[in-house]
């Protein structure tokens, strides 16, 4: 317990720990979760136009939105995919426009050659200009060609198609036509198996909007849908800025190992201090923020019965498996290395997930994602119906993170004994 | 005898195909103890060793009766003062010992008692709430010596704890270290031929990772009797006679230059004279065929 208060004084009294607690809070009041007392949820009235929409995997709505989406990306040739969650907008080269409007064609009846006369694809020449009323300026061997748009098209009488899935298509061959598309693409298109339920959106009508506002009401009590989205975006940061403050951790060490190495104490009981007080020293600010954004709408649900713990749950059940995660890769790699690499490591990892994860943004699961999103108030009974997934990921990540620690343990030891020489870049100066 | 000594047998050291320590028999006893060597000779490698913070390739180590591979054990009875001694910064003098004192295992009142004990021992009673960045550099090495001191330990190991230290410091390091030596075996690894004369009993001379000299300081100079000469040259003459004989020490004095050099025959117009631990050191390494030219450039 002495040595963990004493690590723990070590992590709050360091400048990364300053720099942490001041990124969380700016980040935290950028994405306004510091305060919802503008943000009550009432219960729903009869009789309103727009309570809200959600995505549902719906094929009669789903398979119309896709294909028209499709035709568009496709007549200017122009897509946007997340192939590992980076932005990518793809161009198709001749052959993959072809075996586009195969697809295209076999879902739709439109045959292949009307369709790719209607593709505007920019390959066709290096030295072509589309202009967007159907004029062109191509470069030849001579000069300059300007070609007018005909005349129907500049009348705005050219035929224009009628998009629409054939009657005999199944959902299931729409999905693995789907999938061909998205595998032209590259992957990480809206097209892929797991975002085509993008374009399932339809409208909330009231009666949803009342089941929902009754379970935010006896699930969450109300704060529990309040601590769930400021667990979603302070999970975002915490996922990355946690493996700042293990790097910061080992890297203090790096002139005084060699004392530290020749004391009596166990590798695997320094370690523990060291991971646990880089911990409680994260939570603490999480927990402090999670309640003085929640405090602010207990005063809005008097007459209900809220759930006063809902911040300290979440940030625990919710938060914290991400920051055992991140200052564990800080701390293992940090060791294993004696150098930051693992802030790239980590900043990789996090963009990855985070762009990943934008198709779930308002409540979707995996049991592998580092930051859980439930971008939404309430949203109660998605949380509700993944709950298993929920635990399973959060889960997932403890175990992974204390693999890592053992791991970290391990590396330490060894680095003590001598078997991993880290005195190696001396040894030149001082044999 | 093994209970209260250190065993070194047939140590080999590599670095890849570096050979760092060759064949090391040695066996050290309650006192100081110097490890006298050139810089690269391999001491450093050899603290490492005996601290368990290397791995030798062969040989057998036994610490007080306990063989090296028990790190635990060995860290329990060893004191270790590394060559570049380094603390956090922002912590204060007292923090810095309470902290290490709890990584080595000490609690309860006693061990806050040990370390004002300490800081009263190494004179930085005064010192003990300022930051360790404010203190001097002989201040760090005391700290250090407090703090590798902290637990009690049969055996001391230091590792070059003078160099860079003022005259004053140094010998009050000295002081520090002969009295501590009283009650346990201190190693004190150097170059600085004397910290040994002034401190240590027995001493053992590294180079290039080779054991030549193991006995005692009195020894070794009186080895070295015979052969250091005295001679009063033109100061003109001191080029020719550097090319000549391996000479440790010139005194200028108008035209006139007293030179002090090693030979194994005898010089013409010089004077035989006592050599001291700088001179015998000197002769061992030009005995073992590994002298170098320290004469120094032109005058």
């Amino acid at each position: 317990m002495t040595l963990f208060l004493k690590e723990f004084k070590k992590v709050i009294f360091s400048f990364t720990f300053l720099i942490f607690v001041i990124t969380l809070f700016v980040m935290l009041n950028s994405q306004e979760v510091l305060n919802f007392t503008d943000q009550k949820i009432d219960i729903p009235q009869p009789g309103k136009t727009d309570y809200g929409t959600k995505y549902e995997e719906i094929p009669d709505i789903i398979m119309p939105e896709a294909i028209k989406s499709l035709y568009r990306d496709f007549t200017v040739n122009s897509y946007i995919t997340y192939p590992i969650g980076f932005y990518k907008n793809i161009i198709l080269s001749k052959d993959k426009i072809e075996q586009m409007a195969d697809i295209i064609s076999y879902l739709t009846d439109i045959s292949k050659e009307d369709l790719l006369k209607r593709v505007y694809d920019e390959n066709t020449s290096d030295e072509l200009i589309n202009f967007e009323n159907g004029t062109s300026l191509e470069k030849t061997g001579t000069g300059y060609v300007l070609t007018a748009p005909p005349a129907e098209r500049q009348a705005g009488k050219e035929e224009e198609l009628t998009i629409s899935v054939k009657k005999d298509i199944t959902y299931e061959e729409f999905k693995k036509y789907m999938q061909k598309a998205d595998k032209i693409l590259g992957g990480g298109s809206d097209y892929s198996d797991s975002n085509l339920i993008s374009f399932g959106k339809v409208p909330i009508n009231y009666e949803e909007a009342l089941k929902n506002y009754n379970l935010i009401k006896t699930e969450d009590r109300f704060t529990g849908a309040y601590a769930r989205l400021f667990s979603d975006y302070a999970c975002i940061v915490i996922s990355l800025m946690s493996v700042f403050l293990g790097i910061s951790v080992s890297l203090k060490d790096k002139n005084i190992k060699e004392i530290i190495f020749t004391k009596n104490i166990s590798s695997f009981q320094l370690m523990l201090s060291r991971y646990l007080a880089v911990i409680t020293a994260i939570m603490i600010p999480v927990i402090i923020f999670s309640y003085i954004s929640n405090i602010s709408v207990w005063g809005m649900y008097k007459e209900f019965k809220i759930d006063y713990l809902a911040p300290l749950a979440y940030s625990i059940g919710w938060i914290m498996p991400s920051a055992m995660i991140s200052s564990a890769v800080g701390l293992f790699f940090t060791e294993l290395t004696g150098t930051p690499i693992a802030i790239v490591i980590q900043v990789f990892w996090w963009f990855v997930d985070l762009n990943m994860g934008l198709s779930v943004i308002k409540g979707g699961y995996s049991p592998f994602t580092l930051s859980l999103r439930h971008n939404s108030l309430g949203n109660t009974e998605i949380f509700n119906n993944n709950f298993s997934v929920i635990v399973t990921n959060r889960l997932i990540f403890v175990e992974i993170s204390l693999i890592l620690f053992i791991m970290t343990v391990l590396v330490y030891s060894y680095k003590r004994k001598g078997k991993i020489n880290v005195f190696k870049k001396f040894r030149n100066k001082q044999i | 005898m093994t209970e209260n000594t250190i065993e070194i047998k047939n140590l080999n050291k590599f670095y890849g195909k570096k050979h760092a320590l060759k064949n090391i028999n040695l066996t050290i006893e309650k006192g100081m103890f110097g490890l006298l060597g050139r810089n690269g000779a391999g001491k450093t490698t050899l603290m490492r060793i005996l601290a368990t913070t290397l791995q030798k390739s062969d040989g057998e180590v036994k610490i007080l009766g306990t063989d090296l591979k028990n790190t635990r054990n060995i860290r329990k009875i060893t004191g270790y003062l590394p060559q570049e001694f380094s603390m956090y910064p922002s912590m204060s003098v007292y923090d810095a010992l309470e902290y290490l004192g709890i990584l080595s295992g000490m609690s309860g009142k006693n061990f806050r008692e040990n370390i004002d004990k300490l800081l009263s021992t190494v004179n930085l009673q005064e010192k003990r709430n300022v930051k360790i960045r404010s203190l001097s550099g002989g201040m760090k090495r005391r700290l250090g010596i407090a703090q590798a001191l902290l637990h009690n330990p049969k055996i001391l190991i230091v590792d070059e704890p003078t160099a860079g230290l003022d005259p004053e410091e140094r010998i009050r390091f000295r002081n520090l270290l002969s009295e501590v030596a009283s009650e346990r075996i201190v190693i004190l690894s150097t170059h600085i031929v004397g910290d040994i004369e002034a401190t240590c009993e027995k001493t053992a001379i590294l180079n290039a990772g080779e054991l030549i000299y193991n006995g005692t300081v009195e020894n070794l100079i009186k080895n070295a009797e015979g052969n250091v000469y005295t001679l009063e040259a033109d100061r003109s003459e001191i080029i020719v006679l550097k090319k000549k004989y391996n000479i440790t020490g010139i005194q200028t004095s108008g035209n006139k230059a007293f030179i002090r050099f090693i030979s194994d025959t005898e010089v013409k117009n010089a004077k035989l004279c006592t050599p001291n631990i700088e001179d015998a050191y000197m002769f061992y390494l030009f005995e073992k065929g590994s002298f170098v030219n320290i004469s120094g450039g032109e005058i």
